[in-house]
């Protein structure tokens, strides 16, 4: 390992970011994932237990953890949330009859010390099905304009066609980045 | 020094757990006995605020979800004593009197089950503007029930009790048109029969149902709070059960195909007998379901594929699980 090496290394360890996508089961956390890594996205089977994916964006290494989201395993989303910069809230736009179960998952979150300062992007997921809930309806749903702890934007998108989500990770990635390396940008 | 917080909070744990159970079974001993001298009380009061004090001391080194844990313990012990102080300060003879929590959670859980349609409007979120079928029953119902000014392409079914749901609707031209579902959702189903197409191209979700059996081919299959259910299901990812009981499983009947696609997805290799129950994350096998063996399906010319007129209820007394 040549001199160079070892310093782009440092250089980019030290534009690493930690993301943590979560939200209530069935949101397409793991689809999202799979399809910004380009994976197949045809036969994911419910997370039990979590992912984790490493990809480059733009300069930035982020490392993604993409915890399961059924209601056995919400109670250990907390082991995630050391040093999060930020949380990407995965929301099925089609399934109305859990908003406010949704929306009670996270308003307890975001009530969390140690994700305190974290950016929120809300994906309202799965608008490729016709019928399903407009990001509008969905902020209104989840009550979003009451946050004031964090830093949070949504943006509707679909798994299955990709569509928007660069676009979101886009925001992401630049909220953190402006907050941790504003120095050295 | 993480290590060192891990053994306080280790520590701080045995003991809180210690004086918890101790002050809980002392108190719950109380109650039973009635009448307990001022002193005795006064007594696990000053405990109490002991273990509160313990519990302050503490709050540097716990985590924040422990420490509301903890405070939710506290809680729950000093409204014991507060109880058992109001009972034996009044001098009548000792009784129970729990007139809240007995009565506020019933209408909660009866209204959806009981109510049907209208109610349900206004207690759930804005409804679909997708295609539902809600708040029915003793009916036999197929696509010609749906609304059919709807685009939308995800299905709802919700409180629905003694109905037979047929949407794989043999003779229909446009097949594909008119039955295509890329996303499902199933609540509040008692007593009936549902047979979807092996062709949902999405995710299905089931909440809440009681005593049916359901056919469908789909992406993802999760089943929460479910109880008494056979599922015959073609699917290419593993099924989940949350909260489930008695939940059996088979594959997708050929003989409810109507076309080639429908074929294809239901004869294509299944993955409905690798089920993960999240509510048993343990290496032994769940026992909250189980493979339905073949003398316990439904035979295949017994499918209630065209409508049953009022013979509905022998039907479905035939073909449910028992």
């Amino acid at each position: 390992m040549g001199l160079l090496t070892i310093i782009r290394k440092n250089r980019q360890k030290e534009h690493e970011m930690r993301i943590l996508f979560l939200g209530l089961d069935n949101a397409g956390k793991t689809t999202i994932l799979k399809k910004l890594n380009k994976e197949d996205i045809s036969g994911i089977s419910p997370t039990l237990g979590f992912n984790i994916k490493t990809f480059v964006h733009d300069r930035y290494t982020l490392n993604i953890w993409d915890v399961g989201g059924q209601r056995m395993l919400r109670p250990y989303w907390r082991n995630y949330f050391e040093q999060t910069d930020a949380i990407v809230w995965v929301v099925d736009s089609g399934d109305r009859f859990r908003m406010q179960d949704c929306k009670e998952e996270l308003h307890s979150l975001l009530t969390e010390d140690r994700l305190s300062g974290a950016s929120l992007l809300v994906f309202a997921n799965k608008q490729d099905i016709e019928g399903s809930m407009t990001s509008e309806e969905i902020c209104e749903a989840l009550d979003l304009k009451a946050i004031r702890t964090h830093q949070w934007k949504i943006f509707s998108c679909s798994a299955v066609t990709g569509q928007n989500l660069l676009a979101g990770l886009n925001w992401v990635v630049g909220e953190v980045a402006n907050r941790l390396y504003y120095s050295t940008t | 020094m993480s290590e060192t917080n891990q053994t306080l909070i280790q520590q701080f744990y045995t003991s809180f757990q210690a004086s918890r159970s101790d002050l809980t079974s002392r108190l719950e001993s109380l109650k039973s006995e009635g009448s307990p001298s001022a002193d005795v009380l006064n007594e696990i009061t000053l405990e109490i605020s002991q273990l509160r004090k313990k519990l302050t001391d503490a709050v540097a080194y716990l985590p924040s979800y422990d420490q509301r844990q903890y405070e939710s313990h506290i809680k729950a012990i000093e409204k014991l004593l507060s109880e058992i102080r109001a009972s034996s300060s009044s001098k009548s003879k000792f009784s129970f009197k729990r007139k809240q929590p007995v009565q506020s959670p019933s209408p909660v859980v009866a209204a959806p089950s009981i109510m049907p349609a209208d109610t349900k409007l206004s207690l759930s979120a804005p409804q679909s503007s997708g295609r539902i079928l809600s708040g029915r029953s003793n009916e036999y119902l197929t696509t010609s029930s749906l609304p059919t000014s709807s685009t939308a392409s995800d299905l709802t079914l919700t409180n629905l009790d003694h109905c037979v749901v047929n949407l794989v609707n043999a003779g229909l031209v446009d097949v594909d048109q008119q039955t295509k579902i890329t996303a499902l959702h199933v609540r509040d189903v008692s007593n009936s029969i549902v047979i979807l197409p092996s062709t949902i191209d999405g995710s299905a979700m089931f909440h809440n149902i009681t005593k049916c059996t359901i056919v469908l081919g789909c992406h993802q299959f999760r089943m929460h709070t479910s109880n008494q259910v056979h599922v015959y299901l073609a699917i290419s990812s593993s099924p989940i059960i949350e909260h489930c009981s008695n939940i059996s499983f088979a594959s997708y009947p050929a003989v409810l195909c109507n076309n080639g696609r429908e074929r294809e997805m239901a004869s294509k290799a299944s993955n409905h007998d690798s089920v993960q129950d999240f509510s048993h994350i343990r290496p032994t096998p769940s026992p909250n379901w189980n493979i339905l063996r073949t003398e316990m399906q439904v035979k295949d010319s017994d499918w209630p594929v065209s409508p049953v007129g009022d013979k509905i209820e022998n039907i479905l007394s035939l073909l449910l699980p028992h």
